[in-house]
């Protein structure tokens, strides 16, 4: 009798015992204790503590690139760079979708299983002649790399954030005053003149001394410095196809390295030519021959080689031949004589003073013509022409762009007497000096009723998505993210755990 | 001193134990259930209520206001009054206002977003529809009560929208200096290139200089 209730409690026992500890696996999370202590985290990202796993990552990127594979038509996208700006962009996107389905899912946002699935129904991808078809889901499943349970929780995310975004985006709308602004400010003509310096008329009035000349030599002696130059002297063994060349390789290796001051017996015992390098600097961008190898590169300059002048170690290049070099002569660094560059520093100094001078009359200019001065008599002075152009619309043809452009920025006077006035610096160097006269806004009564809509419908589109993104960053800007920066940063640890 | 204690002993010992706690024991493993059972309930009937409201926000999502206003408008009321506490009220609200813009019914608008300024628990939507109804305001020609709304905002990751509005406000009070500040204020404030204000910059080369 005792014994049986002894029993009995017994399992009571040990099964509230097991029962507390299921309730801590419960509670605590029982990956906590099955979590591997390697390190590395096991996780893409975390989110104000929810993970995002590196499988979910590693699937997102392989498909993000065979998209990406698909929409650059081939084109090699495995460049580590573009590897890394795709893994950046699908950790953004993997962080937000995580940190908005969350957060709308606490604030109750639900998508119902029965939604989902009446969903993938109506998809037109997944149907044949108008019917959902299975067989069509599967296949594109496969093709996408997704599991089915995967794609049902993608797509819920989906359908999550999408009545958010749809909702404030289709919610917002242009009040008559923005669309009003709209078409006054898209529609406006402005009346402008302009007058365009040639920097030509100014370079030929530029007088430049030697004294000049002479200073500025002397400030910029950097400028005119060139590096020292080497040329080589090389023996080549050809690259060994059958093994015959060992024994010719290794003879190559003793020769030079006996005789370390010259090639030329190495040359007439192993019946190779003595060849020679043109003259090169350390870090002349492009080479060929030889000089294309790095290492044939850095030895030359090594300090053996250049500064003792021995022969070098046998080299062997990217194409399996095999060289030996030495440094036949050198030209050392030095800087180029006032007489070689005179030339280049007196058309230098014509063209900053003729800049600075253009410069300076355009200002003076602009300010008279702001003042009230004609540009027609101004421009006269200076046997130029003024150019006046009124109602220029914001895409005029006929108007230089860079003007143009320009002249769509420039305040509106605070008087509306004088002109605004600017100088814009053009791309062919000369000057313009551009004056602003009036500005005729468009006028909503000459605007169509589509016009009206258009505009009204894409000023409501843009604030409504100016406010998601808003959104996204507020919430973005609240939350704990930690990244695995190994995703990012590591090139070869790319593989699914 | 166990070796007093007769198996007799123990037996009595449970026997008084069971009398003493046996009815509560009862009666909380039957509390318990009903918790369990009562907590279940309660989840059920949320995840019913807020899948029923998420559909009846997807068809008013996908209906076209324009066509019938009154259903429309019906739709949206319905899920403001049902689910007044689900986000799904307050999107709700937000899309009826957009209506009432369209119909130039500014004070319904108004009284539309500011619902959700009154009682969204989502922060967020709160400062959008904020700004919202301070442009509706603006619109009824109330600028200083638009002003007076938007100095109600708290949270600087909508500052780029406030300075904007604010900057359209003083435009009509003719005040360009404090518009442009204004303005240039909103640009500096557009955090990225997904943050693109439609006419913020024409509207500041529209400015008199000043």
């Amino acid at each position: 009798m005792l014994q049986k209730i002894r029993d009995k409690t017994q399992g009571w026992f040990a099964a509230m015992i097991i029962g507390a500890v299921c309730v801590t696996f419960a509670l605590w999370g029982i990956h906590y204790y099955l979590q591997g202590v390697t390190g590395k985290p096991d996780y893409a990202a975390k989110v104000n503590g929810k993970a995002i796993s590196l499988a979910d990552f590693n699937i997102t990127y392989r498909q993000a690139a065979q998209q990406q594979a698909e929409a650059l038509g081939g084109m090699d996208n495995n460049t580590p760079a573009l590897q890394k700006a795709l893994r950046v962009d699908v950790m953004k996107e993997l962080i937000e979708q995580k940190l908005l389905t969350t957060s709308l899912f606490k604030q109750g946002y639900r998508i119902s299983a029965a939604d989902i699935e009446q969903f993938i129904v109506n998809m037109p991808q997944f149907q044949e002649n108008g019917q959902f078809s299975q067989t069509r889901f599967n296949q594109i499943m496969q093709t996408m790399m997704y599991s089915q349970s995967q794609f049902y929780s993608q797509l819920q995310n989906q359908l999550l954030i999408g009545q958010l975004a749809v909702g404030l985006s289709n919610s917002n709308y242009a009040l008559p005053t923005d669309v009003k602004a709209a078409v006054m400010l898209l529609n406006e003509t402005r009346d402008i003149g302009f007058v365009v310096l040639p920097l030509s008329s100014f370079v030929t009035q530029v007088n430049v001394t030697e004294a000049q000349i002479a200073t500025y030599y002397k400030q910029h002696q950097v400028r005119f410095k060139t590096p020292e130059q080497i040329q080589l002297q090389y023996l080549q063994l050809p690259a060994d196809t059958k093994g015959k060349n060992t024994d010719k390789s290794d003879l190559l290796a003793n020769l030079t390295y006996e005789n370390p001051d010259s090639l030329e017996i190495a040359s007439e015992k192993l019946g190779l030519p003595l060849m020679t390098t043109t003259f090169f600097e350390a870090n002349a961008p492009k080479n060929t021959g030889i000089l294309a190898s790095k290492s044939v590169m850095a030895v030359a300059f090594s300090n053996d080689v250049l500064n003792e002048g021995y022969n070098s170690d046998v080299i062997t290049l990217d194409d399996g031949s095999q060289v030996v070099i030495r440094v036949l002569s050198r030209k050392p660094a030095s800087v180029m004589p006032l007489s070689s560059v005179q030339e280049i520093i007196k058309n230098l100094l014509i063209k900053q003073t003729a800049q600075d001078n253009m410069k300076t009359l355009g200002e003076q200019l602009a300010q008279k013509i702001a003042k009230g001065a004609s540009g027609t008599v101004i421009a006269n002075e200076l046997k130029l022409n003024w150019h006046e152009k009124t109602d220029v619309n914001r895409h005029q043809q006929g108007v230089n762009p860079q003007v143009l452009l320009s002249v769509f920025k420039m305040y509106v006077s605070a008087d509306r007497q004088h002109p605004t006035t600017q100088t814009i610096l053009l791309p062919n160097g000369n000057l313009a000096v551009v004056a602003f006269y009036q500005a005729h806004y468009g006028d909503l009564k000459t605007a169509t009723a589509e016009q009206l809509q258009m505009f009204n419908r894409k000023i409501a589109d843009d604030y409504g998505n100016v406010d998601y993104a808003l959104y996204v960053r507020s919430l973005k800007k609240q939350a704990k993210i930690k990244i695995n920066q190994s995703l990012i940063n590591d090139n070869n640890d790319m593989e699914a755990p | 001193m166990s070796e007093y204690i007769t198996d007799h002993d123990r037996v009595d010992a449970i026997k008084r134990w069971w009398d003493n706690n046996g009815t509560a024991l009862v009666v909380g493993i039957i509390l318990g259930l009903i918790l369990i059972f009562g907590w279940q309930y309660w989840q059920r009937y949320q995840l019913k209520r807020d899948t029923t409201a998420s559909q009846a926000y997807q068809v008013l999502l996908t209906t076209s206001a324009h066509d019938d206003t009154a259903a429309y408008t019906q739709r949206a009321q319905a899920i403001i009054k049902t689910y007044p506490s689900l986000p799904y009220a307050a999107l709700s609200s937000l899309l009826l206002a957009r209506m009432q813009v369209d119909q130039k019914k500014y004070d319904l608008a108004y009284a539309s977003d500011m619902w959700v300024v009154n009682h969204a628990s989502d922060d967020s939507l709160k400062q959008i529809a904020r700004v919202r109804a301070a442009r509706v305001l603006l619109a009824m020609k109330k600028p200083d009560e638009a002003l007076n709304l938007l100095s109600k905002m708290d949270d600087p990751n909508f500052a780029v929208l406030v300075d904007e509005v604010k900057g359209d406000i003083y435009v009509t009070q003719h005040n360009f200096a404090a518009a442009r500040k204004a303005y240039l204020q909103a640009q500096q404030d557009a955090p990225d290139s997904e943050v693109l204000l439609p006419i913020l910059e024409l509207k500041l080369s529209s400015l008199p200089a000043s």
